[in-house]
Formats: structure tokens, sequence, C-alpha cells
């Protein structure tokens, strides 16, 4: 987890989902987020996605194994960042 | 891929029938049999596993619009079938907005192939984030129109 006093707490998962992050793991993650205060974006190589969007997520096309790059800013963004990185880098 | 690749022309319905997600599901998989693109001995089969995907989370994405889907191992290549509720209250479909939906995309894919399903699914969505194309769609009252829409004219 990268700390930067003028940004967002970043870290880079690869997808372990066998199928990548299709639908329901977007979802899932969509979901999760919501449950935090923090804002988060989702970058896939030059795409980025707001992490409560479903939409948004879908249109990364991360494959397994892709690499993400979750970024989280606000008052809950570590707890956000561990949280939303576990489901990544669930199989399932 | 986008949906012109995977979307069988002859399987596009602008009114389904179906009231229910489990009646609009039954109608889409039976067009993609009737346009020749799913075995007939299948397609039980096919209408349980998209279903129970369905369990498992509602693919209604918002906004009126639910993209069903499961995978299949005896596909051999992924096809796509487009359905229209013209019913006033739409059909009810759980979806994360709470929306009932009248725009159906139904996808079957092979097992093995996690990047093609990507592709297609951000096709999709990318296609229905175009307000402009969606009321088009919603517009079509003919097979015709839809394939229009979607492929272009037909040619030949």
């Amino acid at each position: 987890m990268t700390a930067n006093p003028d940004g967002p707490l970043r870290r880079t998962v690869a997808v372990a989902n066998p199928h990548g992050l299709h639908m329901r793991p977007a979802a899932a993650f969509a979901q999760a987020c919501k449950g935090f205060a923090a804002a988060v974006t989702v970058r896939h190589g030059d795409k980025a996605a707001d992490g409560r969007s479903p939409w948004e997520l879908l249109l990364l096309v991360a494959g397994p194994g892709a690499e993400l790059v979750v970024e989280a800013s606000g008052a809950d963004a570590a707890t956000a960042l561990g949280r939303l990185c576990e489901l990544l880098l669930a199989a399932e | 891929m986008r949906m012109p690749h995977f979307v069988v022309r002859d399987a596009c319905t602008p009114s389904l029938a179906g009231t229910t997600r489990e009646a609009v599901v039954q109608e889409l998989v039976q067009g993609l049999h009737a346009a020749g693109a799913l075995p007939a001995a299948d397609l039980e089969d096919i209408v349980r596993a998209v279903l129970r995907r369905e369990q498992l989370g509602s693919t209604g994405i918002g906004r009126g619009i639910a993209i069903p889907h499961s995978r299949y191992a005896s596909v051999s290549q992924l096809v796509g079938a487009v359905g229209l509720s013209k019913l006033p209250g739409k059909v009810p479909f759980d979806s994360i907005d709470g929306d009932p939906v009248d725009i159906f995309v139904l996808l079957i894919s092979p097992q093995d192939r996690p990047g093609d399903h990507l592709r297609a699914l951000e096709n999709v969505v990318q296609t229905m984030k175009d307000d402009a194309f969606t009321e088009k769609l919603r517009a079509c009252t003919t097979a015709e129109q839809m394939g229009e829409l979607i492929f272009g004219p037909r040619v030949g």
C-alpha cells in the first residue's frame, strides 16, 4: 500500500478470479464500495472506473491475472482498500 | 468482440411475451435455437444454467437493462440474443437499481474463453451506456429494425 499525504492510498493487485472481473465480482466490488465513505477508483492500464459503478468496472475488461490499481481516498480509505483488494484476490 | 460479432441477427425479438425472469430467459434461449444457434437437446439445460446464475445475483444492471448469461460446455462460440419487452410494467428482474427491465441481452459463452465473455460484456455495457442507442432500440417494433440498428442494413 502506498501512503501519499497528498493523494489517495493505492495498491496494485492481480485479479484472482479465473474468469476475470466479470459481472458478479464487479457487482460485489461495487456493492462493497458503497459500504465505505472513501472514494474508490480502479485503474487497468489507461482505463479508470469509479469503484461504485458495476458498469464502469465491466468496461475495464480485466481478465484473470490482470493487474489493477485500486485507489481510495477519504476517512476510511485504508480499511476500504484492504477489504476491496481482498475481494479482487479471492478466487471466487 | 462487438455486438454484431456475437448477437445472432435472427434471434432479435422486439416484443417478448414473458412477464417473469424465467419466461423471458426461456424465450431468449428459444430464439437462439430457432435461429439455429443452439441445439434443441441442450435448451432445458441452458435455461436452467442461466436461471441458476440469476440466483447468485441478478444480471439486471440498471437503467432497464439486463444481461442474463451463462457458460455452457457444448457451445463452441459465444452467441447472444437481444429481446425487448413492450409490457407496460416491463419485467421485474431484481435489478441493482430496483427498476424493471425492458432490454435483455442474453449471452451464452463457451466454458474456456473468459476473455471473449469479458469483451462481450464490455461491448454490451458500452453500447447500452449510449442513451441515443437505447432510445432507438426501445422504439424498434420489428426484428428487422432491431437488426438494422445493431448490424446495419442486411446485405444480399
